[in-house]
């Protein structure tokens, strides 16, 4: 098997180089096409000899159950799915081991006596789940059994009692580590010793042998309910063809079977689909909402682009992709650094991001059912690599499923999405409600516009009292700090634009209480008119919404307010905007 | 009486040396791929004939700071693991008798004493044997930073 995978290497080794002498003579190509094309079938041919079905392996468990069952007076029934799944002959043969003693364990340890399980409330017959399905280019089996599940409490006893760890540690343990105890050696939760189990060498070997294929191994688990293991096995002793990609002059590889597609965000798009959502960044595609991760901050490394003038790996300046360039103009664009910038150069600048080379790659990877972007540098071509098991001293590397040999002899390393997914904490329930949030937003708005709702904005003047007007009618809406309010005569003015604008009070046109006189900080409604250059000064504003009440129009009212309206909990006093207009110009005496 | 042989290298000031038995060869493959999230003293990965050997930057296993590559930087290749060291060069292969190879003294230069296997003296200085197994073992755990949130 390995050396099917050299030869695949040596193939794209050998064809590189020819590539260069090619043009001297014509009739390497030809033989290279032929070597070529030979190797890649008998690849192909050694591959499909050593995939094999794990129903092959799984049916053998039946009867491992079958005759335990008996042996220890319990029932209980084997559920297997997932039997056509494929998996490398030489990774069945060293997972059949570890699944029959998992079997065992389900049913030494996790399915009860039927006595003991009806009082429980449970079928006298116990059930295990085997099943096997492909997740993200990895196979995963899951052993599931509905047995008693495993009692962190008692595990923690049995570990302070032989020593493995102090009460102290014990007690910062999480529920989940305390389970997970159960895979150090010389720790058994069976209380005598039989024959099938309980001598203390059980789950630290099945750990051992499925991290020796390079997998590894979760266990969940409910006391009462059950015990999940989860076995994950990676993609070794395979040829998997890959997508290389480029992050900060390094290259990387990742898996064809997770990667859904890729995105070239241009330049001059970025700040319109990229977006902030509380913490994580997000590029709208088609609809959808896409979690987006920098690989050069996963790994630390630093963020380059590739400058369109040099052809060279500049560091990128800009913090956040949402960032619009032009809120910060001090940031110093850093790519043009001859004296002093002035506008006209700056605007040069922007070019560059029309530019082809100032494009965002996005590889969009498969984790699960969820997708994510993964902003790279450079995208390459695809190539066949085969893959190399992490060495011990890497393994922490979350990121990394293995490294590979490029074609140049260099090694690259291969990038696990799951891992990336993991370590950047993407918060795909947070995005993915977002997203319902504004599919729900979407499919209401055009009700909205058959209704004819108009939408108002709801403010205070006396905090008690409110108002609202039609958005409509509003040109701007300024905050403003009571310090930035200049006294003239018996008027206000603010600084708007660099023109005095007037301020009028509510209480000056309409009989309302007055504004809060202790107030720092407030808001200047402007409105929207042709004629008219003035503010209205507001306290508070409360809220945007739409009317979907009718309006109480009452005769006694002021020329300036149209009705009166019950809404969240207020009574509102809608304003006319035209009548108060008319108020505004009597009261500046512009009439 | 047995006799040791030794492969010697430099490490800045050091005279530094592993059991001879313990190394498969010395290359200078340091065309090296670095793994981000590995602990520190993982230099990267090279490509040895098709397989990965992890390099090792021995200066900051050894509590050093790192070793920069010149011309005369080598890797020690070790024998039973896919390990490389990464020295700053290559010395001699040194034979010593058993009566010459003394237990380490309480204190040696500023090398982190726990990897210190045994002394030979030499000529003009002491020679250090440093245990390839004590470096190999896998102690402490990588250096994770916090990922910056913003993307």
């Amino acid at each position: 098997m390995n050396y099917a995978g050299e030869l695949v290497l040596g193939r794209n080794q050998l064809r590189q180089e020819l590539e260069t002498l090619a043009y001297k003579n014509p009739k390497l190509g030809i033989v290279m096409q032929n070597v070529d094309s030979v190797t890649s079938e008998i690849q192909q041919d050694i591959m499909q000899m050593r995939l094999q079905p794990v129903g092959n392996l799984l049916n053998k468990l039946s009867r491992v159950v079958r005759n335990l069952s008996r042996q220890l007076s319990k029932e209980s029934a084997l559920f297997i799915e997932g039997k056509e799944v494929e998996l490398d002959k030489a990774i069945l043969e060293g997972l059949s081991d570890p699944l029959t003693h998992l079997i065992r364990n389900c049913l030494d340890h996790g399915i009860e006596m039927p006595d003991e399980r009806k009082k429980a409330g449970k079928p006298t017959s116990g059930a295990i789940h085997v099943s096997a399905f492909h997740e993200g280019g990895q196979v995963n089996i899951v052993v599931t059994d509905d047995g008693r599940g495993i009692d962190p409490d008692e595990l923690i006893q049995k570990a302070i009692k032989s020593g493995i760890i102090d009460t102290e540690r014990a007690k910062r343990m999480t529920e989940s580590e305390k389970i997970n105890l159960i895979l150090l050696p010389g720790l058994s939760t069976a209380e005598k010793i039989t024959d099938i189990s309980g001598r203390g060498v059980g789950m630290d070997v099945v750990k051992t042998n499925i991290e020796k294929l390079g997998g590894n191994l979760e266990i969940e688990s409910t006391a009462g309910k059950g015990t999940t293991v989860k076995i994950r096995l990676p993609l070794t002793l395979a040829i998997i063809p890959s997508l290389i990609v480029g992050v900060a002059g390094l290259r990387f590889a990742i898996p064809q079977v997770s990667v859904k597609e890729l995105v070239c965000i241009r330049a001059g798009e970025a700040s319109a689909k990229i977006e902030a959502i509380g913490d994580a960044v997000v590029l709208r595609l088609r609809e959808s909402l896409l979690p987006l991760v920098r690989m050069a901050d996963i790994l630390d490394l630093e963020r380059t682009f590739v400058h369109h003038e040099t052809a060279k790996q500049m560091p990128e300046q800009r913090e956040r992709l949402a960032d619009r360039r032009q809120n910060r103009p001090d940031s110093g664009y850093g790519t043009h650094s001859s004296g002093p910038q002035q506008p006209h150069q700056r605007s040069n600048e922007t070019d560059r991001r029309q530019n082809r080379h100032g494009d965002i790659n996005v590889a969009v990877l498969r984790v699960g059912i969820n997708l994510f972007g993964l902003i790279v540098d450079e995208l390459f071509n695809n190539e066949e690599i085969v893959v190399k098991p992490l060495s011990k001293y890497v393994k922490e590397s979350k990121c990394f499923a293995g490294a590979t040999i490029m074609s140049d002899g260099r090694v690259a390393m291969i990038v696990d999405a799951t891992g990336i997914a993991e370590f950047s904490q993407l918060s795909f329930a947070e995005i993915s409600a977002e997203e319902c949030r504004r599919h729900k937003e979407e499919t209401r708005r055009p009700k909205t516009v058959i209704g004819r709702q108009p939408s108002v904005l709801i403010f205070n003047n006396a905090y008690n009292e409110h108002f609202a007007l039609p958005l409509d009618s509003i040109s701007r809406l300024e905050k403003i700090y009571s310090k930035d309010v200049h006294k003239m005569g018996t008027r206000i003015y603010m600084n708007y634009r660099g023109n005095g604008l007037p301020l009028i009070y509510l209480e000056d046109i309409l009989p309302v209480c007055a504004f809060p006189n202790d107030i720092e900080e407030f808001f200047v409604i402007i409105p929207k008119t042709n004629d008219l250059h003035a503010g209205i000064v507001v306290s508070r504003i409360f809220d945007t919404v739409e009317v979907n009440v009718a309006i109480q129009k009452d005769n006694g009212t002021h020329p300036g307010i149209s009705g009166s309206a019950f809404m969240q909990e207020h009574l509102i006093q809608f304003i006319d905007p035209a009548g108060m207009l008319q108020l505004i110009k009597e009261e500046l005496g512009v009439a | 009486m047995s006799i040791n042989q030794f492969v010697t290298f430099r490490i800045g000031d050091h005279l530094l040396g592993v059991d001879i038995l313990n190394v498969r060869e010395i290359n200078r493959i340091l065309d090296i791929t670095p793994v981000q999230h590995a602990p520190d003293y993982v230099r990267g990965l090279v490509n040895l004939r098709g397989q990965t050997v992890t390099v090792f930057d021995l200066g900051v296993r050894l509590g050093l700071p790192p070793r920069e590559i010149t011309s005369e930087s080598h890797n020690v290749i070790l024998k039973n693991e896919p390990v490389g060291f990464l020295v700053d060069s290559i010395g001699n292969v040194v034979n010593a008798d058993e009566a010459e190879i003394k237990p380490p003294p309480a204190n040696i230069g500023k090398i982190e004493s726990e990897f210190v296997e045994a002394v030979v003296k030499q000529d003009k200085e002491l020679l250090v044997v440093l245990s390839a197994t004590r470096i190999l073992e896998y102690n402490g755990s990588p250096k994770r930073r916090t990922v910056p949130k913003n993307t």
